[in-house]
């Protein structure tokens, strides 16, 4: 049933990011913008299902010795990527298409947000467990030591993909009904949870690694 | 349901190897060694034929279902 499953619900998965991103985009009314973003998430999702496909279709051919963290890396990479690099430089700028990623209400909102995110994330990474094995860059493009590690690594990365799979369909769904129901979205925006919860999830990744050294 | 079991500790100690030896002999590291002892962790075919092949022993004379 999984070789089935997986590659559907990646699918669901790509879709639900790429509606994601032109909603956050259509959201802006800059329409060469949306264009040119849009091309963008078809690529990303081409790039992403590319990552995933052999690894839930249950084809994957990882070896111990090999990186498991094709999934992960790939997904949280672009992701991070795109959403830090437009939320941090150019989100305050209320001229840019951009400043609705911000919940205009209260500037704190987002600034605490953040900082309890990344507090946690730096507190589950400063672990002495997991910073004596790996150091921050080996944590994105590690390759395990033996097969012990890698059956570890490999499941916290199938973990941490479900995991944000997850949320990503309930919040693609979430949106979707606000829209049929005429209403707009509340001050968190689209972008901003995505942000919040990609964080969350490289967190909860991270904490998953502990059994490395236990 | 079945465990698998196994003795490594006891032959190990016959070697008269610490489990950071026995490690680098395997190629893997002594969280491993450690958690094959305490039984957390079953090796896979390829791991538990190379600990034999280490041991001098029969797979079956070191892993045994129980």
């Amino acid at each position: 049933m999984k070789k089935t499953l997986y590659p559907v619900l990646s699918v669901i998965t790509i879709l639900a990011f790429g509606f994601l991103v032109m909603y956050m985009l259509y959201g802006s009314g800059e329409t060469p913008i949306f264009i040119i973003m849009a091309i963008f998430a078809i690529i990303l999702g081409a790039a992403i299902l590319a990552l995933v496909w052999p690894r839930f279709s249950g084809t994957s051919t990882v070896t111990p010795g090999q990186s498991p963290f094709l999934v992960s890396r790939g997904v949280y990479f672009l992701m991070v990527i795109v959403l830090l690099v437009s939320f941090l430089l150019e989100g305050f700028n209320s001229s840019s298409p951009w400043s609705f990623l911000y919940p205009s209400e209260n500037p704190f909102v987002p600034i605490l947000s953040i900082a309890i995110i990344v507090g946690l994330y730096l507190v589950l990474y400063l672990r002495k467990s997991v910073r004596e094995k790996y150091s921050f860059v080996e944590l994105w493009t590690m390759k395990a030591n033996d097969e012990r590690e890698q059956h570890i690594i490999d499941d916290a990365a199938r973990k941490t993909y479900g995991f944000m799979r997850m949320l990503v369909v309930i919040m693609g769904l979430g949106f979707f009904a606000f829209q049929l129901l005429g209403m707009s979205f509340p001050a968190f925006s689209v972008g901003y949870i995505l942000f919040l919860f990609i964080f969350v999830a490289h967190a909860y990744f991270m904490f998953l690694l502990r059994k490395i050294t236990d | 349901m079945e465990k698998t079991a196994n003795r490594l500790r006891e032959l190990r100690k016959v070697r008269g190897q610490t489990q950071e030896e026995m490690a680098k002999d395997l190629g893997v590291t002594r969280q491993t060694v450690i958690s094959i002892e305490k039984g957390e962790y079953i090796p896979s075919t390829t791991l538990a034929l190379k600990i034999a092949r280490l041991l001098k022993k029969p797979v079956e004379d070191i892993f045994w279902l129980e």
